[in-house]
């Protein structure tokens, strides 16, 4: 029996241009397809009269796209905003069915659907999911050919690779943030290590208040960009991090702060499969290397609202939460696992941030201002060391 | 022919083992048989596009024809016909 699965939600989109025009969006699968209400209303009545709406012809507009590829923290939403960009269909019924089949806002089978909320099996595996990452490796890999690392660092650093990009969520949240954060935590002379610390802009910012950084990195590429614009006080070195022995050429008790952005969160899904990193030996080796009272911070994507849907009015964001323990899609684990596996290894945790963006942010993305002023896009947290 | 022996040479290069001879060679499924992995996957696209003068679909590198040896060789069979007409 043909149906519309409980995952669909509709949304009106009318514009005064554009009257009678929907939304329906799959919440579960992140898929979208711009309705009629001649569609809407057929939606409404499959499931009992498999007839329903008769022949045709049906207006309904193809606007999916995977929108993150313009970066990860932009609109998640995976549909076209302005209606002027939405692809006009004219179908016949069995080819709308087929159209919105293809979307998930009809399915044939809810058991079999059900099934396809799994991990990928492959780079070529369009029957499951995945989660996230593997959505978007399969979307650059195959789609548009990008190599990762370099589509990386476009989105999120300027093209010169010195800043992040004021123009993104990163910019507005993270940096914003750490310019203000670093200047009351980082002192004249401080030790900080950098775990993960990528092409080390976070870095060059710390050691620009004062301190003496170490930026480790298991990644060659970021790196060589790294080094390139190492600004003095930095050192950066290649380690393995997360398996047994990697940093061990770092003394213990000798940094006054362990910073890690955006990488704790690969210990608990993990960036590639079979990826040989464990968060029981990372936190030995925090603990190991900190100075008695020393600071342990971790800033990460928001175990609840990154990569969730933007909906809404622009100045009046919602959004709708599909999984939160049991990640099929998500990649950032649930608050309490993060922190009880640190406080276990006898760290207590002494602060938490959930950080918005600069105001200036609502000139550039209004929507995305409004929606990251609510629902915190980062959380930043403090970790402190008992003395054992 | 043609096709075959390029896709054979391919894997005969790359594959972490051996493609079996003949038709059981055709009916393998090249990634869930470990032969190559996702990284082997971007390269044996673009040589098989520089080589051939082509260019695959999205809907090409996710249909099932393209995940056995067989279904590859008729995919690139259908590319190089459209491509020279
Ligand atoms: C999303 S980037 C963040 C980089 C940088 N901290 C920043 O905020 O710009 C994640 C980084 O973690 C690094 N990484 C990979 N495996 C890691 C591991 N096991 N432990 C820590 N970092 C890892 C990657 O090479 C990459 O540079």
């Amino acid at each position: 029996m043909t149906i519309v699965p409980k995952d669909v939600i509709f949304l009106s989109e009318s514009t005064e241009s554009c009257a009678d025009r929907w939304v329906a969006m799959n919440v579960f699968a992140r898929t979208s397809v711009g309705l009629s209400s001649e569609v809407f209303e057929l939606l409404g009545r499959i499931a009992n009269d498999p007839e329903a709406g008769g022949e045709g012809p049906f207006h309904c507009w193809r606007i999916e796209y995977f929108s993150n590829e313009a970066g990860l923290l932009a609109d998640p939403s995976r549909f076209r905003r302005n209606v002027d960009e939405w692809e006009e269909l004219c179908l016949t019924r069995a080819e709308l069915i087929a159209e919105l089949k293809t979307h998930c806002i009809l399915v044939d089978d809810e058991t079999a659907y059900r099934k396809r909320f799994k991990p990928k099996r492959n780079l070529l595996d369009r029957e499951h999911f995945g989660n996230f990452h593997q959505q978007h490796g399969q979307h650059m890999a195959l789609a548009r050919r990008k190599d990762p690392t370099d589509w990386w660092m476009r989105q999120k650093f300027t093209e010169d690779q010195l800043s992040v990009r004021p123009d993104t969520l990163y910019g507005a949240i993270q940096s914003k943030f750490l310019e203000a954060y670093t200047e009351t935590r980082i002192s004249e002379g401080m030790t900080v290590v950098d775990l993960g610390c990528g092409t080390g802009v976070y870095s060059n910012m710390m050691a620009r208040r004062g301190a003496n950084v170490l930026g480790i990195d298991p990644s060659e590429e970021y790196l060589n960009v790294a080094r390139a614009n190492a600004v003095p006080g930095t050192r950066f070195e290649n380690m393995k991090i997360g398996e047994v022995g990697a940093l061990d050429k770092i003394p213990a008790s000798s940094a006054d702060m362990i910073f890690m952005s955006d990488a704790l969160l690969f210990y608990f899904v993990p960036f590639y499969p079979g990826q040989n990193a464990d968060i029981h030996t990372l936190l030995k080796d925090i603990r190991r290397i900190l100075k008695p009272g020393g600071l342990f911070v971790s800033m990460e994507p928001h175990g609840v609202f990154y990569l969730m849907p933007w909906l809404g009015a622009v100045d009046r964001p919602f959004v709708v939460v599909t999984e939160y323990l049991n990640k099929s899609f998500g990649i950032v684990p649930p608050l309490s696992w993060l922190i009880q596996q640190v406080t276990r290894t006898g760290f207590a945790v002494t602060d938490m941030r959930e950080i918005v963006p600069g105001d200036y942010f609502e000139k550039i993305d209004p929507r995305g201002y409004h929606f990251a002023s609510e629902f915190p896009l980062w959380h930043l947290i403090e970790f402190r060391p008992f003395s054992s | 022919m043609k096709h075959e022996q390029l896709v054979r040479e391919f894997f005969a290069r790359n594959a972490a083992s051996s493609l079996p001879e003949g038709q059981d060679g055709l009916d393998v499924y090249y990634l869930d048989a470990g032969l190559i992995d996702s990284f082997g996957i971007v390269t044996m696209i673009s040589d098989f596009e520089s080589a051939l003068g082509i260019t695959f679909t999205a809907e090409d590198m996710q249909s099932y024809e393209f995940q056995t040896v067989g279904g590859l060789i008729g995919i690139l069979d259908r590319l190089a016909a459209s491509s020279a007409a």
